[in-house]
């Protein structure tokens, strides 16, 4: 009986979207977005981080072409906490806090591909900002802000539900695009890192807003 | 309406993409120094070294941003392991540097008001001693500055670290201390193609409109002036009036010295001698030149935002 009950308000509801979804083209679009974040190249850290941000798009189809482009704007907050590390060759507690503010531009490429779902392709470059501190046995070593040139790639997937909304997934790729020969934290915590490791992940679940 | 919107989106692009690169150094390197620990006294003067003195070598970080005097400062952190005879060990030298007011002849010492020491020894969560320095002087022998990160420094210290509240007795001494990032000035000095003159700083801009580089002026501003104190080279500077921003400091450095500019020995640094009381100042803020393409190429993407958007208006009538 549930199972039953559950496939019609399913399919009244996917009923509904071709309605909806068919009318008209939109050119711009807001997505709020949220998810987790992993830095890539700190080897002696392991924080999960959590992204948040909004991310303004204009843009459309051209004449005779099917995918459409989008030129965006992306803003990002991302938080790591407090990242416990052990220094071994000093038997002494470490901790790192880092956060990150995004600024991103960059194409975004909308391909249809079946039904209501649109595969999304974006390549983006702009700045972070980021925020480190590290303390050890309590004490305050360090504390730098630092600003980071950086290539954005991103791959996802939306289903667009109405004319003005749709939602979806997007994985984020990130990359420092600039020549960095190390980072201080991780050289005080005994490792090191270079601009060809430093990279972060995000997987985000977005809304988006087209009008 | 549409137009609001356009400008909507292109406001926060415009801004972000126009913001200035910070500049300075961010880059690993190494310290190496002859160490020495006196549990019981403090030493009012540099020790001589014994004939069997150790030397130590360790890893360094050398960060602008983390300077407390800006993106033109650097902040120098040194770790080094202590194990021995005497028990384990990790000290840590933190030498905050203003480097725009480091007299660059490999002689002159940087002005005390331009030096923040601190040395921390610990093992485990457990501090062994804790100190500010009590006498100690730190000789530039070569910066590049950089507008991202890619500067370099090389320099020569010498300090005495006590406990100012006399918590840890004794004190540590490190003689002949040697720092230098990893690319070394020289390094980057082959690679930007900027030649190594006596007494100057180099500012280099390696940004879109190709490779850039900028000397400053090799004569700086002449402070003049005499010192007397030919071991010391800060005592008794008369600065001579001059308006350079490099040897105010200098004199500052020494009213406010607590015994740093007595005796200035060096421990067989190349600095050290600092006699003459002459400075050459670094006038970090450089002008770029060069490159005719430079000012397109710094707004190329706001002026593909604006074509963008331009032809996305005219699609939309």
């Amino acid at each position: 009986m549930f199972y039953k009950r559950l496939f019609l308000v399913t399919a009244f509801l996917f009923a509904l979207i071709p309605v909806t979804a068919s009318a008209g083209g939109t050119h711009f679009l807001v997505e709020p977005y949220t998810g987790v974040t992993f830095n890539a190249g700190f080897e002696k850290e392991d924080a999960v981080g959590l992204e948040s941000g909004a991310f303004l798009a204009v843009g459309g189809k051209l004449k005779g072409f099917s995918p459409r482009f989008y030129l965006y704007v992306k803003a990002s907050q991302s938080f790591f906490g407090s990242d416990d590390v052990f220094v071994t060759e000093r038997q002494s507690n470490g901790c790192v806090r880092r956060s990150y503010t995004g600024l991103v531009g960059g194409l975004r490429m909308v391909i249809p591909l079946f039904w209501h779902l649109r595969l999304n392709l974006e390549l983006g470059a702009g700045t972070m900002f980021s925020q480190n501190k590290f303390t050890e046995s309590g004490r305050k070593i360090v504390e730098y802000d630092e600003n980071l040139t950086v290539v954005d790639l991103g791959a996802g997937l939306n289903l667009r539900l109405y004319r003005w909304l749709s939602v979806g997934v997007m994985y984020d790729y990130r990359f420092v695009a600039e020549d960095e020969y190390g980072d201080m934290i991780t050289t005080i915590l005994g490792g090191s890192v270079t601009d060809k490791d430093l990279g972060w992940n995000a997987l985000t679940a977005t809304l988006g807003l087209h009008f | 309406m549409n137009k609001i919107y356009s400008s909507l989106l292109v406001l926060p692009l415009l801004v972000g993409m126009g913001l200035p690169a910070r500049a300075g150094i961010d880059a690993p390197g190494s310290i190496h120094f002859y160490w020495l620990a006196e549990e019981e006294t403090v030493y009012e003067d540099y020790p001589e070294l014994s004939p069997g003195a150790e030397r130590f070598s360790g890893r360094a970080y050398f960060n602008s941003d983390a300077s407390g005097f800006g993106s033109d400062g650097v902040l120098i952190w040194g770790g080094f392991d202590l194990g021995g005879p005497a028990g384990r060990g990790f000290g840590v030298l933190l030498l905050d540097l203003d480097l725009t007011r480091a007299p660059l002849d490999g002689e002159t010492p940087m002005p005390h008001s331009a030096v923040r020491a601190e040395y921390i020894e610990t093992w485990g969560d457990r501090v062994l001693f804790e100190g500010e320095a009590f006498i100690g002087d730190v000789w530039i022998l070569d910066v590049l500055f950089h507008r991202d990160d890619e500067g370099a420094v090389e320099g020569n210290f010498a300090f005495v670290f006590a406990d100012p509240e006399g918590v840890d007795p004794g004190c540590r001494v490190f003689l002949q201390g040697q720092f230098i990032t990893d690319p070394s000035p020289r390094k980057l000095r082959d690679k930007y193609h900027v030649p190594k003159t006596h007494g100057d700083a180099a500012y280099v801009d390696t940004s879109c409109g190709g490779d850039i580089y900028l000397v400053d002026d090799p004569q700086g501003c002449d402070c003049g002036g005499e010192d007397p104190d030919v071991s010391g080279g800060c005592e008794g500077d008369t600065t001579g009036g001059s308006d350079c921003d490099g040897c105010d400091g200098d004199a500052g450095g020494c009213d406010g010295g607590s015994g740093g500019c007595e005796g200035d020995v060096g421990g067989g640094c190349s600095g050290g001698g600092g006699g003459g009381g002459a400075c050459a100042a670094a006038t970090v803020g450089a002008r770029a030149r060069g490159a005719p393409l430079r000012g397109v190429m710094r707004f190329f993407p706001q002026i593909v935002v604006l074509l963008f958007i331009g032809a996305m208006r005219r699609r939309l009538r």
